[in-house]
């Protein structure tokens, strides 16, 4: 425990002591942005969604409308992200950044669809959820323009852990309920615009992609009779705005 | 195999025509710059097999009481690039490759499940 502790103490050391001293080529940067991220989730895919109610592909394939059946349509899920990054400049194009974002999903996932109950149609209510947090990590290059604009280019690799819940509800009488929890490590790439109001506050404006899967997680939620196995996807787009704050002016 | 050793083979082969043509070209004065780019990194699910994947998994954890899942590659991938500049015109072109890892089932292990992949990317800026 003490030995762990120590390492990120080391770490810390190493990134802030350098960059504090006044002729240093280092420079720090605290961040905070939130944006929204379409598809989060991806398509939500899970065993009951395919053996029960005939979607292979989770969330894509569960629509379906029928006459005499007042359907809604299920959308992707929609997201919304906040988050604090910190970047470490060194020599002026080049940088280092570690962040922690959490995320949850405040639209779509609602809505009913119909499926084929043993030869019966039945109405069925669709619900999902997601949210989690990541703490990606990304080395990368600044391209500055002029003096108050920097495009910065970075790519890694994040922790990711995230939380998949689906309930389906019919007048069957049918709940089938899921929770999935569960982590990975995606891959990340990021681009972002800074653009300068001093010399030491700006604007940002920045696109994020994350690619990685957690393997097939079994379902956590016990007494609705049925046990349900997702994986968790982390992969999708993220659109974010923020403001940074340099410790020394740049 | 085999496929895979070609590939290389061909791959090798376009690399050093390209480095060749550059080396050639050192020496001339051409209107506008040409230039010679080399890259690698790593990528994920190179293929696109997650979903046959996931369903394997799933197909495994809903039977089996205790299963090894696949799980789903990280792959090194690199890539060469040429590139010709003329003042504000910009034309590149360029091939990404990656070999993802084998994966064998024990009771299947003579069949792999991942195929190797090459990649190609064309670009114009102006």
């Amino acid at each position: 425990m003490y030995y762990k502790l120590l390492i990120v103490l080391c770490c810390c050391a190493i990134v802030l002591v350098p960059a504090s001293l006044p002729a240093s080529p280092f420079n720090q940067a605290i961040s905070l942005h939130a944006g929204y991220m379409p598809s989060l989730g991806g398509n939500l895919y899970s065993y009951e969604q395919e053996n029960t109610f005939g979607s292979a592909t989770g969330i894509d394939g569960i629509n379906k409308s029928l006459t005499g059946f007042s359907t809604a349509p299920i959308n992707r899920l929609l997201g919304a992200t906040t988050g604090v990054t910190f970047k470490l400049v060194m020599y002026d194009f080049f940088t280092a950044r570690v962040g922690a974002n959490y995320f949850k999903s405040v639209w779509g996932g609602k809505g009913k669809t119909v499926y084929n109950d043993a030869g019966t149609n039945t109405l069925l209510e669709c619900n999902y959820s997601f949210d989690g947090f990541d703490i990606p990590v990304t080395v990368g290059i600044i391209i500055p323009f002029y003096k108050d604009m920097k495009i910065t280019f970075s790519c890694g690799v994040a922790y990711a852990w995230g939380r998949y819940k689906n309930k389906f509800e019919s007048d069957a009488p049918l709940a089938y309920k899921g929770e999935f929890k569960g982590s990975a490590y995606p891959l990340v790439i990021n681009t972002e615009g800074e653009y300068f109001i001093n010399e030491k506050f700006a604007i940002s404006t920045s696109l994020a992609y994350y690619r990685g899967t957690t393997t097939v997680i079994k379902d956590s939620k016990k007494g609705d009779g049925s046990t349900d196995y997702a994986p968790l996807d982390f992969s999708g787009y993220r659109f974010l705005l923020g403001v940074s704050y340099y410790f020394k002016p740049i | 195999m085999n496929r895979m050793r070609k590939t290389y083979h061909i791959t090798s082969l376009i690399g050093i025509i390209l480095i060749y043509l550059v080396l050639l070209a050192s020496d001339a004065h051409a209107i506008g710059e040409f230039s010679l780019g080399i890259n690698t990194g790593i990528t994920y699910d190179p293929n696109h097999l997650e979903p046959r994947i996931t369903q394997w998994n799933t197909q495994a954890k809903t039977t089996a009481t205790s299963v090894e899942q696949i799980t789903i590659p990280y792959s090194f991938a690199w890539g060469i690039n040429m590139r010709y500049q003329f003042n504000y015109f910009l034309f590149r072109i360029g091939a990404h490759f990656t070999s993802p890892y084998s994966v064998t089932g024990k009771a299947d292990a003579n069949k792999s499940l991942f195929q190797h992949i090459s990649l190609a990317c064309l670009q114009l800026w102006a």
